[in-house]
This record gives C-alpha cells, structure tokens and sequence, in this order.
C-alpha cells in the first residue's frame, strides 16, 4: 500500500505549523466547518498531484502574512520498497508583477518539473465537488480526467502541460493580430509553426485522455451495474476537433492539422484557439441516453461513484497494491447504500483520508470493519482553527 | 536599524543582477567596501570599458570588442558550415568543446509571443542575408534549446531555410530539457554535435 506517514506544513493557508503521523488505516480529520480539515487534505493532494484541485493561482497557498508557504511529506510505497521525502515550496514574489517561486524536492534533491513528483504518493480523491462533475462545465470533466490520467501516467502529466503552453502561445499570438489588424504574409509562416505544434500537442493528448477512458471504462460500467443493474453506463470522449472530421477512422495528426488550417481565417478574426482539446469533453450514457443532460441526480452521483472506483481500480492494477484515498466530506452526501458500496470496494490495507463535520456511527462502524486490523489502527484528527490535535481525541466528543 | 542610503543603493544595484537575492547583494556589497579604492576603481573601469567597447558583431550578432568578432575574421574557420545559437553565451559552451570549427549565428532569443518576441525580433532577416547568392554556406546547425519556444524557433528556420536548398541540421538529443547550453558539459555538447540529425 501507498503510506503517507508524515506530513509537516508551514504557513500553508490558514493552517498552524504542524507537524503530525498518520495511521497507515484509516485517518479522520474532524472539525468544524472552515478549521482547515480541506486545507490539510490538500497539502496531500497537492504532493501527489502536483497541482491543486482548487488554488486558481497558487499564490492562495501562502498565508497572508508569509512570504513562502513549505508542505512536506513522507511517503512509504511497501510493494515498490519506496520511501520518500517529498516538499514542495511555494516563494511570493519580491514584486507585484513577479512569478511565484514553486521549488519541488524528492529526498531534498530538487526537481526539474512538476511531472517528476507524479507517482511518489499515488492516490484518488473524492471532493464534495465531484458529485457535480456531470452537472458542471466540460472543463470541471477535463480537470478531472486529466488528473486522474496523471495518477496513471504521469507523462500524461507531460501532455498536458506541453499543450497548455503551446496554447497560451498561440492564443497571444492570434491575439496580437487582433489588436494590430491582422496578419501579413510573414506572420502567417509564425503561425503556421504554431499550428504544427499545436496539432502535435493535441493530438498527443487526446490519444492519451482516450487511452485513459478505455482503460477505466469496464472497470466503471461494472461499479454501475453493481448499483443499478438494468442500466449500462459508457463513456465516450467527445472531441471538437473530431467532429468536424468526416471519416473518424482517418482521424491522425495531418487530418488534425488540416481543420486548423480551415479555422485559421476564424481563428484569426475572432483572436482565440478554437479547436482542440481544450474544448473537449467526457460524456456519459445510460442505456445509450445522455446521462449529463437526462440523468437523475441519484444516477449522476453512483455515475461519479463508479468513475471514483474505476480511477482505484486501475491505478491499484498498475501499483500493484492500493493508492492513498482522500475522502473530502463525501460520506454525509450518499445515501447509506452507496456509502457502503464504497466502502466495501476498498481494500482493506488502504490508507484512507476522510474528513467530515461529525462522525456518523454507521460510516465509522462500516469503515473500521473493513479496513486496517482494528481500532489501533484508525487515528482521530481534530482540527481547530488551524490547528491539529492528534490521537488523544475521546470518541464521545467528536460525535455531535 | 536605517541604513545609509549609498550603502542602500549598492545593495539594491547588485540585486538588480540575475540569480542575486537580497542576501548575497548585502554580502556582495560589503565586500565591495572591505576593497581598496584602488580595486574598486578598477573594478568600475572594467564595468564601463567592456560596456563601451563590447559591440554585436555585425556578421553574426556575437558579442565582441573587435568588428567583425574574433571568430568571423579567422580565416581557418570553415565558412562551409553555420550554427545557429540562441545567445551569445552558448558561442562559449560550443567554442569550449573545441569541436566546431564552422561559423556562427545568435539569434539574440527565440521565438515567444507570450513575451512579445516575434521573429522580426530575432536576427533572422541578417542570418537569410547570409544565406543570399554566392554565400559558401552549405549545411546549417541548429543548436536551439529543447523547449517549446526552441522547437518553434527551429521550425521556424527550417519552413524559410528549407526552400534555399541548403543542408539543415539540428542538436537533437544529449541536451538536458530546459537546459541552456551554457550549463551542458563538454561531452554532452560533443555528442550531440556528433549525433546531429537532418530536418525533413
Ligand atoms: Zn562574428
């Protein structure tokens, strides 16, 4: 199993310094609402994912009154035999228009970018948030899909970030058109090289996003037939780009290449990227119906149950012993029936990270059963204000 | 504590240096005092000198006291064959290796609309100058950074390089990613000169 044993964070948002062991069972953070339990599941989330699932600029991470944020963990993978010290630091910039700092480190050696520290701390995560995954934007659906491709891979990782660059490139220059007329014959050769890599890049991605769908996609239409056995789910990667090709079976990176090429007038015009996958999508179908735009609530949240359990599966097949799992107030959003669908599809040695308001008796008892090998393995965490108290928590209190 | 506002300054000059925080500019400003006012005299004459004698050179952009630059005017040089580089600090990496012996040419940057760099920016208009009737130029090296930005600024040159019929060449491999040439050692330069591959 992936074991985070230790985490020390400072001036980390609103979090005290701190520094605490974990249980290699189950961990509960409790707290009020707003005392940092998100917080200090997100520092784990973020050495393991190397980004944030909810920062939109990371100067957030660092305390108002800090001038750099350091969160550091050890990390033991039993099957792989690896143990390592992983830190991540975050330095505001000495100007207003300056770049923050973020300096990664795998056993105080310094790494030379963020998919390095992909695959030292593998896990899945399940945020309050991600019940919504079907309900929200194609963007909420691509952030998913390609996190949890990174925890399988993380040279999808890679792709990601390449695009993204080769993006925002091209986007400053069909903008810069804009704002001067137009482009000359000259500038067309710039964009041109732009598009190259571009339709390189993209295609690239959506392969590996692809790859990641079909891997996970029996795994999940067997969670959801477990739920609701009379309805078959399926997932099916929605591309801008291949929509516009006529023969899909063609589709390659010349084809790719060549819609830019048809867009370029518009691209031009209106100053921004139109095509690729930046403007994709992940559907979902039951029974062949649209599940995002017809499906019950009820339907889209065993949908998201089921995709969380595929993402185990798969990355569990590919470590050969179970990921870390952060569990973000989810429990008190399922009904009792998928709380313990998920539970009982976890294995039993799985570290678990969980934080909730208040301790449901029945969650505890369906959880402490299934997993670690008793109550010595399961360690309470409360959480104050910023502030960690660890282990000596008496049950009755933390039962509201 | 305030401090003096000469001694102020100093700090706040070294700091304004590439890869200077503000501790190592106080302990670089100290030390500037600790000097005679012999050495700092000097120090400051050598400042304003190469500032005033170091030019482009108008062959190929390097940097230099003499016009045109050392390199350009040896004569057992192989006017054959260019490299074309991104600054004038990779011109050290690769004369350090000692294995080219061909010419030079920095762009003085590479392509990056984020930062408002087009190519009309970079010296591409004198290097296609280099390139016109009668030049003995017959295979050019492109020796640009394994970045996105080096990527594009190499496709770049071969989209226009490529319809002249002269042989193109890039340092294709040995060079750490996000890595300047600067920074690469002597072998691994050597070996991704060995190991150049043609563009198609
Ligand atoms: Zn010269």
């Amino acid at each position: 199993m992936v074991f985070v044993q230790a985490l020390s964070a400072q001036n980390f948002r609103n979090l005290a310094p701190l520094s605490c062991e974990f249980s290699p069972g189950l961990n509960w953070i409790l707290g009020d609402n707003g005392q940092g339990k998100t917080n200090l599941l997100e520092s784990i989330y973020l050495l393991s994912n190397a980004r944030s699932h909810r920062a939109k600029n990371e100067r957030e991470l660092i305390a108002h009154t800090a001038n750099n944020a350091r969160i550091t963990a050890q990390v033991l993978m039993q099957q792989t035999g690896g143990h390592h010290v992983l830190e991540m630091t975050w330095e505001r910039p000495q100007t207003e228009n300056g770049r923050l700092k973020t300096i990664l480190k795998q056993n105080h050696q310094p790494l030379k970018s963020r998919s390095q520290l992909l695959g030292n701390c593998p896990s899945v995560s399940f945020f309050v948030t991600d019940l919504l995954l079907l309900r929200g934007q194609p963007e909420d659906r691509r952030r998913w899909l390609d996190a949890a491709a990174a925890q399988y891979d993380r040279r999808h990782f890679q792709l990601v970030s390449t695009f993204q660059k080769i993006r925002l490139q091209k986007a400053h220059l069909l903008r810069e058109y804009l704002e001067t007329g137009g482009a000359s014959q000259d500038s067309l050769t710039h964009l041109a090289v732009w598009n190259d890599q571009f339709a390189e890049a993209s295609v690239r991605l959506m392969q590996s996003r692809q790859h990641y769908l079909a891997l996970i996609q029996d795994r999940v239409t067997c969670h959801y037939i477990d739920m609701a056995p009379h309805e078959t789910l399926s997932l099916s990667y929605h591309s801008s780009v291949m929509a516009r090709v006529l023969d899909a079976s063609a589709f390659d990176e010349d084809a790719f290449r060549q819609e830019l090429d048809k867009i370029q007038v518009q691209e031009c015009r209106r100053g921004q990227c139109l095509i690729g996958p930046h403007r994709d999508d992940v559907q979902f179908f039951l029974n062949n119906q649209d599940a995002t735009a017809y499906g019950s609530q009820g339907q889209q949240r065993s949908i998201v149950l089921a995709l969380k359990l595929g993402e185990w599966d798969v990355l569990s097949g590919v470590l050969c012993e179970p990921p870390v799992l952060l569990l973000d107030d989810v429990m008190a959003e399922l009904d009792p029936e998928r709380q313990d669908h998920l539970i009982q599809r976890l294995a039993p040695e799985a570290q678990v990270f969980l934080t909730t308001t208040h301790i449901d008796r029945r969650v505890q008892a369906s959880l402490e059963s299934h997993l670690g090998e008793g109550q010595s393995q399961h360690q309470k965490i409360q959480m104050q204000r910023g502030q960690v108290q660890c282990g000596a928590l008496k049950l009755e209190t933390a039962i509201s | 504590m305030s401090m003096t506002l000469p001694l102020v300054r100093l700090i706040e000059a070294f700091q304004k240096l590439p890869g200077v925080g503000p501790k190592s500019a106080q302990r670089l400003a100290f030390h500037v005092l600790k000097q005679s006012s012999d050495d700092v005299g000097q120090f400051a004459e050598i400042l304003k000198e190469a500032k005033a004698q170091i030019r482009e050179c108008p062959e190929c952009f390097n940097l230099s006291g003499q016009s045109p630059c050392e390199i350009c005017r040896n004569k057992s040089r192989d006017a054959n064959t260019l490299c074309v580089v991104a600054e004038p600090s990779d011109i050290f990496a690769l004369e350090r290796t000692g294995e080219f012996r061909g010419l030079y040419h920095v762009l003085h940057g590479l392509i990056s609309p984020l930062h408002g760099i087009q190519p009309e920016d970079l010296k591409i208009r004198p290097l296609l100058a280099r390139l016109g009737e009668a030049n003995p130029i017959r295979e050019i090296i492109l020796a640009l950074p394994p970045s996105i930005e080096g990527d594009t600024t190499s496709l770049y040159l071969s989209r226009i390089i490529q319809p002249l019929g002269i042989s193109l060449t890039r340092i294709a491999f040995g060079l750490p990613v996000g890595g300047d040439l600067d920074y690469a050692d002597n072998l691994t330069i050597s070996r991704a000169l060995a190991g150049r591959v043609p563009i198609s």
